[in-house]
């Protein structure tokens, strides 16, 4: 389905990154989870990878302005995040999908791309297009009237998927969307994952590496809250040797990489 | 719009109405089942004040659907989500506030609509009477819904809908219980669920009414900013239209009558026939029945002309002021709504003679009234007397006796004095 | 066993919630105690008992009834004691408080202890308190009569101790309340 692309989509961007973090601090509880992290990123997608606890959920809650940052700076599409910032402009263009997705279980899965669509303050006139179009996106054409509680949690995921692109953002979180999607709909996935990196900035977090090598222009690898690497899945690869640990290229340099940086960090 | 359409749908409203239309309706209904439905299908401000008196039962729930609605958010995870999307907390809250008044007025008009089906059947006086006690009533729903909303966001506990079901119970039941021992006034009457009944001749004071129709609309708005507010600590806020609400309405109840009732007017207005004879008047309520009164009485009227200062007309009434000489009396408790006086043909002359044409005084003296009527009439026992033998019916009959063998011109004088006690006590007020 | 115990209790969140039931059930029952006014005194023991009910309710659903489900536990043993043993704890807390008739609160306890449970296998655990409060509220502002059976089977947590009717209806409610729990457990 074409959609209308309106004049200011297509002015060049003003600002050079779409997230720009200079010693990012960010609290997850009593713990600083995000410890003194620097990050550009720009157009494309971007993997999120690290172990558990390095910090990827908290990272993503404080680009979805969930969290405020304790310390460093954060410029999210060209604006700082500064004492009181307002983010009323800039959660317009923000998509985002939780780790932990909520939803309201009577709504059906349209009712409830359109309630997120209002909550994104779209204009009214845009709402019902952009919704089916999301719907068909995702897959769920044909589970569009259903309620959401009867859907099963792969298209429980697409949904959150279909409500965080519904409209059309210009930084997209995406926090472990492929959980519960057969190979079938992953493969689907990342080609909307690509097709969306064209526009717009994605960061997706996830541990299926597979997904990462696919359908990623660009990796970032966290530990501890701090950056261990950033470049290209294939310089990710490069990384790796025959005698580290895991079952392809992009896993073996994963561990290398990390082996390396936590060897320094001692 | 359609964000509203949603919410219609798929929040707490429609089990909010549906419960409390079913709960009106099972109310409604039960005193039809035992045969007491008089109590509410007689008229039309009876069927209205019936509906406020079982607010007692769905106001408390009516708090714990907002209680429930405020939860959504939490229970399900919402939150986080929300908080990342631009839409400010106040505007997000109102199609979730506006659903659930929406059906809560809905259900408390639905059950008003079931009951007024029987009240047309049955109601002799059409009135605009009950539209603002039924205004009230759904406007103490939806404050009890939006207050709900507002506490559960503040206490945002899965324990709070009992606990808040409870209290508004309890907040409701304390005047009931101290009306029992005397007249609710001043403050205890603002609770919105009625604790006196009405009768046909009576409607709630307007003063009241609207005393308790200020503060519901401050605890509304009240519960409305709380639901609003982006900031916990801002919920100070919400004070100030409670407070504002019961300053206001404190005075004007404390000017009201004790009880919160006042006589209707229009209902007890009289209606009188217009065709040159002998007066004979009914109540507005009781108009219908003025035409099968009119021979009755006429024809009472000449048989009280034996008496000296006979009357010249025929008056129904409820019996609140003195009764003049020159008026015959018939109380309004021998007319039944939807089906006319108790009696007819002689037998309604009997009860218009009864006492000699006066109102029952209180304690009411049944034989002495028999006595005189039966007189009159020139029969005993007279048409409608008959009485199951017994003590009462040996006592009449040796009264009767008594009175029989008493000389002519003495009977007369003793009826007469009947007639003269009957207008000179205090009647039932 | 002790252990699953306490693992059982915490994951219900009884430690945190017993012991503010049973303050408010006893705060309720003893603040609308008065021995020269039975009806009042009785009033309030029915609202105190349905909000200590109300508040209990909660755990009778863990937070995954379905993964409950899949545990090798008897269930319908732990839930019929569960059941009983809420039943116990309003009850004595009632008892404590108040000068309401020992035979009215024991009734009451048992029916308003199988509402619970109904609504628990209902409409989930955390609307557990829906039946007892709306029923227990309703028979406590309605004027108890003892005339047609319709209205006393309405108004039986307010019946006196000697109605059969009453006691009837609370022996149905408590029995259907508990079994329909013990055998499905809370909605999901």
């Amino acid at each position: 389905m074409v959609r209308k692309v309106a004049a200011t989509e297509l002015a060049p961007t003003t600002y050079g990154w779409h997230v720009q973090a200079d010693g990012l601090q960010v609290r997850a509880g009593r713990r600083m989870a995000v410890d003194g992290l620097d990050l550009r990123l720009g157009l494309g997608v971007h993997g999120l990878l690290g172990p558990n606890g390095a910090g990827k959920t908290t990272l993503i809650r404080a680009l979805a302005t969930v969290l405020r940052p304790a310390g460093g700076t954060l410029t999210l599409l060209g604006e700082q995040l500064g004492a009181r910032p307002d983010l009323r402009a800039f959660r317009r263009r923000l998509g985002y999908l939780p780790q932990d997705f909520g939803f309201y279980p009577r709504f059906t899965v349209r009712e409830f791309v359109e309630y997120m669509a209002w909550l994104k303050e779209m204009p009214p006139r845009d709402v019902p297009g952009a919704v089916q179009r999301t719907i068909e996106q995702v897959g769920l054409a044909d589970r569009a009237d259903d309620r959401m509680k009867t859907l099963s949690g792969g298209m429980l995921r697409r949904a959150g998927i279909a409500q965080a692109i519904v409209n059309d953002p210009d930084l997209l979180l995406l926090d472990e969307p492929t959980v519960g999607l057969d190979p079938t709909q992953r493969l689907e996935f990342r080609t909307l994952l690509r097709e969306l990196g064209e526009q717009s900035c994605v960061l997706v977090s996830t541990h299926l590496v597979e997904d990462v090598a696919a359908a990623c222009t660009n990796v970032v690898l966290v530990d501890e809250g701090r950056m261990v690497y950033q470049g290209t899945p294939a310089e990710v690869a490069a990384a790796g040797g025959a005698d580290d640990v895991g079952d392809n290229p992009i896993e073996r340099g994963y561990t290398a990489l990390l082996g390396r940086h936590r060897a320094v960090a001692r | 719009m359609s964000v509203l359409r949603t919410e219609l749908r798929r929040s707490t409203g429609p089990a909010a109405g549906v419960l409390t239309a079913a709960l009106g309706l099972a109310g409604l209904y039960t005193l039809v089942m035992s045969d007491q439905s008089e109590l509410w299908d007689a008229q039309w401000t009876l069927l209205a004040s019936f509906q406020r008196i079982m607010l007692v039962v769905l106001w408390p729930l009516a708090l714990g659907a907002g209680a429930w609605q405020a939860r959504r958010d939490r229970r399900t995870n919402m939150a986080e989500l929300a908080a990342t999307t631009p839409r400010p907390v106040w505007r997000r809250a109102l199609p979730t506030s506006a659903a659930l008044a929406i059906w809560l007025v809905l259900a408390y008009l639905v059950t008003f609509a079931a009951g007024a089906v029987r009240v047309a059947g049955s109601t002799d006086y059409p009135n605009a009477g009950w539209v603002p006690i039924v205004a009230v009533g759904a406007l103490s729903l939806v404050a009890a819904g939006w207050l709900g909303m507002g506490i559960g966001r503040l206490l945002p506990s899965a324990h709070t809908p009992p606990i808040l079901v409870i209290a508004g119970f309890l907040a409701l039941l304390v005047p009931v219980q101290l009306s029992k021992s005397a007249e609710p006034s001043g403050a205890a009457l603002l609770p919105p669920n009625l604790s006196t009944t009405l009768d046909e001749f009576t409607t709630i004071a307007s003063r009241v009414d609207l005393a308790r129709a200020v503060v519901l609309a401050g605890l509304a708005v009240g519960g409305l900013l709380l639901v609003m507010v982006a900031r916990r600590k801002a919920a100070v806020i919400a004070i100030v239209p409670v407070v504002l609400g019961l300053a206001v309405a404190v005075p004007l109840v404390n000017a009201a009558p004790a009880g919160g009732v006042q006589a209707d007017p229009g209902a007890v207005a009289e209606v009188c026939t217009t065709d040159g004879g002998p007066e004979v008047c009914v109540t507005t309520a009781h108009a219908k029945g003025l035409a099968s009164l009119t021979g009755p009485a006429r024809k009472a009227l000449t048989l009280l002309a034996k008496l000296p200062n006979a009357p010249t007309s025929v008056r129904e009434v409820t019996g609140e002021r003195p009764q003049p000489a020159g008026e015959a009396w018939l109380h309004s408790d021998n007319y039944q709504p939807g089906r006319g006086w108790l009696d007819s043909g002689d037998a309604l002359v009997v009860r218009i003679l009864a006492g000699a044409g006066t109102r029952p005084c209180d304690p009411i003296d049944y034989r002495t009234r028999a006595l005189a009527a039966a007189w009159l009439f020139g029969q005993y026992p007279a048409p409608g007397q008959r009485l199951r033998p017994g003590e009462e019916a040996a006592g009449r009959d040796a009264a009767w006796q008594t009175l029989r063998a008493l000389p002519e011109p003495q009977q007369r004088q003793r009826i007469a004095e009947i007639r003269t006690a009957g207008l000179t006590c205090h009647g039932d007020s | 066993m002790m252990r699953l115990l306490t693992l059982y209790l915490r994951s219900r969140q009884v430690p945190r919630a017993a012991p503010a039931a049973v303050v408010a059930t006893a705060a309720l029952a003893l603040v609308g105690n008065e021995p020269d006014h039975p009806l009042q005194t009785v009033t309030f023991a029915v609202l105190a008992l349905a909000l200590g009910f109300g508040v209990l309710g909660l755990g009778l659903g863990g937070a995954d009834p379905e993964l409950d489900r899949t545990g090798a536990l008897p269930w319908w043993r732990w839930r019929t004691t569960h059941t009983a043993a809420i039943a116990v704890v309003v009850l004595a807390a009632g008892l404590a408080a108040t000068s309401a008739p020992t035979g009215l609160l024991v009734r009451d306890a048992a029916g308003l202890a199988g509402l619970t449970a109904l609504a628990a296998t209902a409409f989930g655990n955390q609307l557990a308190w829906t039946l007892p409060i709306a029923w227990g509220g309703v028979a406590a502002v309605v004027p108890p009569v003892a005339d047609p059976v319709v209205l006393v089977v309405l108004t039986w947590p307010m019946q006196p101790p000697d109605s059969g009717v009453a006691a009837v209806t609370a022996v149905v409610l408590a029995c259907a309340g508990s079994s329909a729990y013990a055998v499905r457990g809370t909605r999901s």
